[in-house]
């Protein structure tokens, strides 16, 4: 069956000024009605889906679909192809195009996770260093007891959550933490702000040790370009000949920093005209695809002028051991797919990783933002991140009754173990616990809102809890 | 005359807006800059000037251009892909002939920040 072009039921702007699109009088309502934008949406898919011929095009008739059209996007790509497709959505455009510093929050400044070793209480992950919620007190592994004297201890309900994560800069809340398990509660008074975030937020050379951790949240940010990069120059400098990655809580960001950490880790002898990933779109746009190199210096696509075309120090290992968990999403998946591509050894310490081996771009028509998958990630071996996530070498489950980078705390702890011994600890967990993001409470109560992607960076969540509650 | 004089003179007497120029040898002058400091009236002057560049409102941090002359941009739409290419809107503060100003990389047109107090940006 021919489908015909998208280009013949795309909407037509009338609004020509910068940032149009997101209201409806942008566009010439004429070429926006339903039926337009149903078989818009099944061309644009067509043209531009990985998974084209795997969606259920031809069998749904968007002339007879009765549904909306975000409904009939849907019906194609996630309900259509579930098998693989767990991540497109559609969103309003004014949502989608909101604009904002990369590398800035607004939110009180922690992250929160269910502590499975404890009856899955809600406890703090990790505290921005440069976020309300640091110059208020918090610290990793409080105990979440009550938000303005709801308790909270094991159950975080959706208005609070949007409170703490999802409110405008100045929202106030009166949080009741404890400081142990079990220990009295205090209350601490925190506003949501607008901050820079600190991606990489703990590095150290472990004490009598040539052994390195490197704590880092995100790949969006920035400012994290420099900070590896300094990271890594300090690490040279002390002679480390063993690397300990901490991804547990990092959902992804650009690949280019990824591929500059990539390059950090391995080197110019492993990594020299090798591909860090792929990016391979569906036959009809392979003129699309493109090769992510390993990238050897500081670039400018960041900003970051001043030290542009500064040569990254690399390590030159041949092993590095990464931590991760459910919340190691998409570019974090790549920088291990990456290192395994070119034969650097990974020894992967947590839980599994999220299992996103995709990317999408958004694609807008009347007033509706599009995001359907596109294109694949393959390392230099031409393998790709398996659905499932990358299993773990060795399980272990978050400790937060020790600092990140505490060689006590227990992933980090089995790390050293295994650079010690060659194997897993004796003491292994099932799987390692699931990181609370702010819509864990919505999740819970929303099957549409996918599992996955709410471990995403923090804009991201902004936009699921949307298609959640849609 | 030659093109860059004519084009700075057009800036001068040809803009409806004070705050507004288009001269391209303006941004030749300019240089990287930072803010010496952020009052209100400078960060609204900011936000004002980067609505006004962008179409849209843009979220910035308190302390946007304190360190760097470069602000880096992303939307909700593009951060949703956890496999994100290079950004592609950078806002630049540059001190120009006039004091400092805002600009789009990639653009010609800067708008003034009369409010605002820029000093060169080190390295720049």
């Amino acid at each position: 069956m021919a489908i015909a072009p998208s280009a013949q039921f795309q909407g037509v702007l009338v609004n020509a000024a910068p940032g149009a699109g997101a209201v409806a009088s942008d566009w010439s309502a004429s070429t926006c009605t339903d039926t337009r934008q149903k078989n818009w949406v099944r061309s644009w898919l067509n043209e531009n889906y990985l998974f084209y011929r795997d969606a259920p095009l031809a069998s749904i008739d968007p002339d007879t679909y009765t549904g909306t059209v975000s409904d009939l996007f849907l019906d194609y790509t996630v309900r259509g192809v579930p098998a693989k497709d767990r991540f497109s959505f559609v969103v309003d455009q004014a949502q989608a195009d909101a604009i904002f510093q990369s590398g800035t929050a607004t939110s009180v400044g922690f992250t929160l996770q269910r502590d499975s070793s404890n009856g899955g209480i809600i406890r703090i992950a990790y505290v921005e260093p440069k976020g309300p919620a640091a110059a208020a007190g918090f610290a990793r592994g409080m105990v979440l007891a009550t938000v303005d004297g709801v308790a909270t201890s094991s159950n975080l309900p959706a208005a609070l959550s949007d409170k703490l994560f999802n409110s405008p800069a100045g929202t106030s809340s009166q949080i009741g933490v404890q400081d142990t398990l079990g220990g009295p509660v205090r209350t601490l008074t925190v506003a949501s702000a607008v901050f820079p975030t600190t991606p990489v937020i703990v590095d150290r050379v472990l004490p009598g040790t040539t052994t390195a951790y490197l704590a880092y949240n995100s790949f969006a940010t920035p400012a994290g370009e420099l900070q590896l990069a300094d990271a890594f120059t300090r690490f040279a400098a002390a002679g480390v000949t063993d690397l300990v990655i901490d991804l547990r809580y990092n959902g992804g960001g650009f690949l280019d920093i990824a591929s500059e950490l990539g390059y950090m880790v391995a080197g110019q002898a492993s990594s020299q005209g090798k591909v860090f990933e792929a990016l391979v779109y569906n036959d009809k746009r392979s003129a699309d695809d493109v090769n992510i190199d390993f990238t050897n210096a500081i670039t400018r696509l960041f900003g970051n002028d001043a030290r542009a075309g500064e040569p990254l120090t690399a390590l030159n290992l041949r092993r590095v051991f990464v931590l991760t968990s459910g919340s190691t999403c998409s570019a974090s998946e790549s920088f291990i797919n990456a290192l395994r591509g070119i034969d650097v050894e990974v020894v992967q310490i947590g839980g599994s990783t999220c299992g996103k081996p995709y990317g999408f771009s958004q694609a807008d028509n009347c007033t509706l933002s599009y995001f359907g998958i596109e294109f694949e990630g393959r390392n230099d071996k031409g393998a790709e991140v398996p659905l499932t996530g990358i299993p773990a070498t060795c399980a272990a489950i978050d400790d937060l009754d020790h600092p990140l980078g505490d060689p006590a705390e227990r992933m980090l702890a089995a790390a050293i173990g295994y650079r010690l011994t060659g194997s897993c600890p004796a003491t292994t967990a099932a799987a390692a616990s699931g990181r609370m993001s702010p819509l864990a409470a919505v999740a819970r109560t929303s099957p549409a809102l996918n599992a996955d992607m709410e471990f995403m960076t923090r804009p991201l969540d902004t936009i699921q809890l949307y298609r959640g509650t849609r | 005359m030659k093109p860059l004089l004519a084009g700075a003179l057009v800036c001068l007497l040809g803009s409806p807006l004070s705050a507004s120029c288009d001269s391209a040898a303006q941004r030749q002058a300019a240089a990287p800059a930072v803010l010496g400091a952020s009052t209100s009236q400078c960060r609204a002057q900011v936000d004002d000037a980067a609505r006004a560049l962008l179409g849209r409102t843009v979220v910035l941090a308190a302390d946007a251009f304190r360190h760097s002359d470069a602000v880096v941009l992303s939307t909700l739409g593009q951060s949703a892909s956890g496999r994100m290419l290079a950004p592609t809107d950078i806002l630049r503060l540059e001190l120009g002939a006039n004091g400092c100003q805002l600009r789009l990389q990639g653009r010609d047109r800067t708008l003034a920040l009369p409010r605002c107090a820029c000093r060169a940006a080190a390295g720049g």
